[in-house]
């Protein structure tokens, strides 16, 4: 694998009138990636994922797509990214056929023969309106007119959100697959951690417009533990959040358990009980930790 | 970007035209019948030689003028025209795209989006800028008899607003300022809306308040016999009324003083009493040969305007949604 990454972020901060959706967003993907970013409503995925594809301008930072420094919003910038928005929307008015043709009278590289394969193996009707398609339909002849660009980098904000669970999961199975043969990055958004779980080898956590973590989810899972302890033995030692790497600490009853990212080397707390943790934990508690402060960047590099 | 283009647009092209066959059966309907009457009755000749018209000319002029009243109050509604086809077709160029979601997929084509606007606004405007001069072309025509006998001639609001250059000019302002307006509310209705009264509110200023001064007007003195009717016609009159022989402008009620002591037996009639008592009739106008230049000064004002909003909504799309 080459050196230059597939997309640097590099402190991008978007700010709306008063409100920062996104700042200090610094981020290095590899190649090849599959991305989930994940977060609640409001964390700053769209934002963050429409500055990648070119229609946010951002308030501070610089989006780099493999090396390269086009101008945001130039042609060379755009056809680097295929973008699904959120419920791909279409012109309704236009055919399947229109739509294609839409796509190739509108980028500079444009594979035909792969969107039509595509859409006849999926079994949908060039001759259809867009207005005519299922929810599922739309999201096929979108991610088609993304795919057809011949984008090394494809970027889907929330793909899957209008699509019932079956059609989900066909969908993702069939991103999967495209992408699979060609050493396209996939950035995807979703707030359904569990089906992005299995399919990506990557993970970003944003939440209140801040990058939580990020890093491959292999190394991610390593790289934290689950200590749990008794809630008196936390007491006396203090506050759980003194202890370095700490990232989230649950109270219960009688036990306190606190997620940790702990560093290479011994295990710091020997008188705590370490479990390994799940990626469904590991989202969760990064989400559910208060707002950084940042004292040390989060580390991200790829 | 053409083939794209050609696509979202054809639809508003195909109305434009539709629009366009309606008013030329309407307006040749009538004009027929309106020109017909002109040459027929005679009016033409009535209205040159008023003097020695008998009285069967002067009842074929009062009828055609009573209707030329009525075709004019129809064209001047005819005015917010432009307005509306022109704010509706710049509306429809950004907001749907908005309303619909689908600026999304239409930003994220290899074409940048400052393209994607030009092609589409290109268009559009051709589009707007052929329909209205089609238009104008027609009005022209049908209003030709109103022109040569009624005292404003072309200067008249009717005829002005909607024979020449100014009324492609007038339609693409209203382009801008739909597309600026789709642009800034993201809604095709309110944008129409906002478009359509800025519209009638910068026309009717323009027309009141601007319009007369684009060139110095010129003042005239003449022997009361030829008050108000002996105007030429086609000059546009902006000011007119009774002075004495000093050059001073008689208020109303210095001018009932002397015009009241008229006696019906007076030897020569009325106007002769006056030119005795030294009241002689003054107009400041603008002569008829001017129509030309007016229109090129007004029509070249919506330009600048048109540029300035243009100019506008090229940086709001880079800015706004940027």
């Amino acid at each position: 694998m080459t050196g230059v990454p597939a997309l640097h972020v590099e402190g991008l901060g978007k700010r709306y009138g008063q409100t920062w959706a996104l700042r200090d967003c610094t981020l290095t993907i590899p190649v090849g990636a599959t991305v989930a970013v994940v977060g609640p409503n409001g964390a700053g995925k769209t934002t963050l994922l429409e500055a990648v594809a070119g229609l946010v301008r951002p308030t501070e930072g610089t989006i780099r797509v493999l090396g390269e420094t086009a101008r945001p919003g130039s042609s060379e910038a755009l056809a680097q990214v295929g973008f699904v928005g959120q419920q791909q929307p279409l012109y309704k008015g236009f055919t399947v056929r229109e739509l294609l043709k839409m796509g190739r009278a509108l980028n500079r590289e444009w594979d035909q023969l792969l969107a039509e394969g595509w859409l006849a193996e999926l079994g949908i009707p060039l001759d259809r309106k867009a207005g005519r398609l299922s929810g599922g339909q739309r999201a096929q002849v979108a991610l088609a007119l993304a795919l057809a660009k011949r984008s090394p980098l494809l970027v889907l904000d929330e793909p899957t959100a209008s699509l019932d669970p079956l059609v989900r999961r066909q969908f993702m199975g069939e991103v999967m697959a495209a992408v699979a043969e060609d050493e396209i990055t996939v950035l995807m958004s979703s707030h359904v951690v569990s089906e992005l779980g299995r399919l990506c080898d990557w993970l970003v956590v944003l939440a209140h417009g801040r990058l939580q973590v990020a890093g491959p989810i292999d190394e991610l899972i390593d790289e934290h533990r689950l200590f749990t302890g008794p809630r008196a033995g936390v007491a006396a030692a203090g506050d759980a959040d003194g202890i370095p790497g700490v990232v989230n600490v649950e109270h219960g009853d009688r036990y306190t358990r606190a997620l940790v990212r702990v560093g290479p080397g011994p295990e710091p707390h020997p008188r705590w009980q370490s479990q390994p943790v799940g990626l469904d934990d590991l989202v969760l508690a990064y989400l559910a930790a208060p707002a950084p402060t940042y004292g040390t960047a989060p580390a991200c590099s790829g | 970007m053409l083939w794209m283009t050609w696509r979202q647009h054809r639809a508003h092209l195909l109305s434009c035209l539709a629009l366009l066959a309606v008013a030329a059966l309407a307006l040749g309907y009538d004009g027929y019948s309106l020109h017909t009457q002109y040459t027929d009755d005679g009016v033409g000749a009535c209205a040159r030689h008023l003097g020695e018209g008998t009285p069967a000319c002067k009842a074929a002029l009062r009828d055609f003028l009573d209707r030329a009243d009525v075709t004019d109050q129809f064209l001047d509604w005819m005015m917010v025209v432009p307005g509306v086809v022109g704010a509706l077709l710049g509306a429809l160029l950004v907001a749907p795209e908005f309303e619909q979601g689908t600026w999304r997929m239409a930003w994220t084509q290899a074409v940048p989006r400052t393209r994607w606007l030009a092609w589409k606004l290109g268009f559009v405007v051709v589009v707007a800028a052929g329909f209205s001069a089609a238009l104008a072309a027609l009005v022209g025509w049908y209003r030709a008899p109103l022109d040569e006998i009624r005292p404003d001639g072309r200067f008249a609001s009717a005829g002005f607003d909607l024979e020449g250059v100014v009324l492609p000019a007038y339609t693409v302002f209203a382009v801008a300022l739909g597309a600026l307006a789709g642009l800034l509310l993201r809604r095709t209705v309110a944008a129409v809306a906002l478009a359509v009264g800025v519209f009638v509110v910068v026309r009717l200023s323009v027309e009141t308040l601007v319009r007369p001064h684009y060139w110095s007007p010129v003042s005239r003195v003449g022997d009361p016999e030829l008050a108000p009717t002996g105007v030429q016609a086609g000059d546009w009159t902006l000011a007119h009324g009774w002075q004495d022989l000093s050059g001073r402008n008689l208020s109303h009620n210095a001018y009932r003083a002397i015009a009241d002591g008229a006696t019906p037996d007076y030897p020569g009639g009325f106007a002769a009493f006056l030119r005795d008592h030294g009241v002689v009739w003054w107009q400041t106008y603008q002569p008829a040969s001017r129509f030309g230049a007016f229109q090129l000064v007004e029509a070249g004002l919506y330009m600048v305007l048109s540029a300035g909003l243009v100019a506008g909504l090229f940086v709001a799309l880079r800015r706004r949604t940027g």
